[in-house]
């Protein structure tokens, strides 16, 4: 079996039987790394034992949120003398469309942001207009074999909520899977192949933003926080929003402590 | 378009064109797909709530034009939830291969515990009106950005879980809230009297015949599916 070597700046690459480039330990064995990337991922840059993330289908979609009117005042209880009347506010509304056909035949990874590359939680509220017994509105997103999916929730309670436009960016990314026949690294013409094609020149992978690149925003840790009853949701640059709940002249907020989340800078 | 590799500098960069493919200055996820942990049939519940209660209304009037001068008397205890703040116990889902600092997860839920619709009634027994909220997607793959979510929520409550790194584990976070003031969910029990206008009212709240004061309904979920944690390192 031959090998290629290469060490440069305290970087490595070796071509074997596998193909690693990883930062050269300080101590201990200089090849661990190569021999056992999973006992040294902070080390590794690359890996054919490793997987990537593979950009399969991507889309910007612009969604028209419809405005909604207040809630129908719904009598739950009455009584003959109307003594005691009990009225609540009930409608919702849930809406479903397809964000994205990618026809992969399973289930694939997926990032979403929106149209400020800020990547959305499963469940992202995007609206609050702050009405008694409701004024929210949260889209929710799965895939499935073939599509994206967003599934829309309004809650309105006794105020209006406006109509809302808002574009959602999505990146679907295919198994990071070996492909039989493909060499641990190739570089032929104009064909740049590494990890059996792992890493192929042909495509997008999802890595660290360069400086000057449009990237997302992805949180490395949780955006929500609730306490009080409410919920706040932390973008980047810590800004949030979160809900309030109004009864009469009482309104009951957030008095958590989440101000901020660490978030990076990814493209695919 | 002519493709690029490149080892100088101590920077391994491949670009395709202008676009750069793989470059150490800026790390590619790297996923460990023998770490990925898998927990299938796993359930994620909450407790009932640890504050319940009621709300009580009462209302008397004579009724109009009875030949008897009768009086009609009505009472409604509400079934209520008071402010509770709880975290939960963590719940430890299994070793991270060391470096981890990214995790990648996605879920897929189906609930298999609820509470009772909501706007029913415990006496008379009414059934509830409005299935209990979740911003759970039933049965579908849902991707965890952020490791955070909310799991229900509504008027002034909410539950919520997050995954989080630490000791080198994935530790799941639980924790609920209801909010200054509480909510209400529906009934306890609605009597009604009819009595002479010169009797004592019996269905006050502390009257020998009030409405019951026991909100018995059990607010407990649970969630029971997959969920798939596959660990990465995006940073040196």
């Amino acid at each position: 079996m031959a090998y290629i070597y290469m060490e440069d700046g305290g970087k490595c690459l070796l071509i074997g039987e596998e193909m690693a480039i990883w930062e050269k330990p300080l101590s201990g064995d200089p090849f661990g790394p190569y021999k056992n990337p999973a006992q040294n991922l902070d080390a590794v840059y690359f890996h054919s034992k490793n997987d990537y993330y593979a950009e399969a289908a991507s889309a910007n979609v612009p969604v028209a949120h419809a405005a909604y009117p207040a809630s129908a005042p719904s009598v739950w209880a009455t009584d003959p003398l109307n003594l005691i009347t009990v009225t609540i506010y009930p409608t919702t509304y849930t809406v479903s469309r397809v964000l994205l056909t990618h026809n992969l035949g399973y289930v694939p990874k997926f990032l979403i942001g929106d149209e400020d590359y800020n990547e959305l939680p499963a469940s992202a509220p995007i609206q609050y207009a702050n009405n008694q017994e409701g004024g929210s509105r949260f889209v929710r997103h799965y895939a499935t074999n073939t599509q994206i999916v967003q599934v829309e929730y309004v809650v309105p309670g006794m105020g209006p909520m406006s109509a809302l436009s808002k574009t959602y960016r999505i990146v679907v990314f295919r198994k990071p899977e070996a492909v039989p026949g493909k060499p641990v690294f190739q570089a032929k013409g104009s064909v740049l192949i590494a990890g059996r094609g792992k890493i192929d020149y042909s495509e997008k992978h999802l890595r660290l933003a360069l400086p000057g690149e449009t990237a997302f925003n992805m949180p490395t840790g949780p955006v929500y926080d609730i306490n009080n009853g409410q919920v706040r949701y932390v973008r980047s640059g810590g800004f949030w929003i979160e809900s309030v709940t109004v009864r009469g002249a009482t309104v009951v907020r957030y008095n958590g402590s989440l101000t901020d989340v660490p978030y990076i800078s990814v493209v695919a | 378009m002519a493709s690029e590799f490149s080892f100088k500098s101590g920077r391994v960069l491949m670009k395709d064109g202008s676009r750069t493919v793989l470059d150490t200055d800026a790390k590619s996820f790297n996923a460990v797909p023998s770490g990925t942990i898998t927990l299938t049939s796993f359930v994620l519940s909450f407790p009932d709530f640890n504050n319940k209660s009621y709300q009580y209304l009462w209302g008397r009037a004579s009724i109009p034009g009875d030949p008897f001068d009768r009086a009609y008397e009505i009472c409604r205890s509400l079934a209520k939830v008071n402010p509770e703040e709880t975290t939960l116990p963590n719940i430890d889902l299994g070793v991270l291969p060391p470096g981890t600092d990214f995790l990648e997860t996605r879920i897929n839920f189906t609930r298999t515990t609820s509470p009772p619709s909501t706007w029913g009634s415990i006496t008379p027994s009414q059934p509830g009106l409005y299935v209990w909220p979740s911003e759970i997607i039933q049965g579908q793959w849902m991707q965890l950005i952020g490791n955070s979510m909310i799991v229900e929520r509504g008027d002034n409550w909410a539950r919520s879980a997050d995954i989080i790194i630490s000791g080198g584990h994935a530790i799941l976070r639980r924790k609920q809230t209801v909010g200054n003031l509480g909510f209400v969910t529906g009934q306890v029990e609605a009597k009604e009297n009819i009595a002479s206008s010169f009797s004592s009212p019996v269905l006050r709240e502390g009257d020998g015949n009030h409405c019951s004061f026991g909100n018995t309904n059990n607010y407990a979920t649970a969630y029971t599916g997959t969920i798939e944690i596959t660990p990465c390192s995006y940073n040196n």
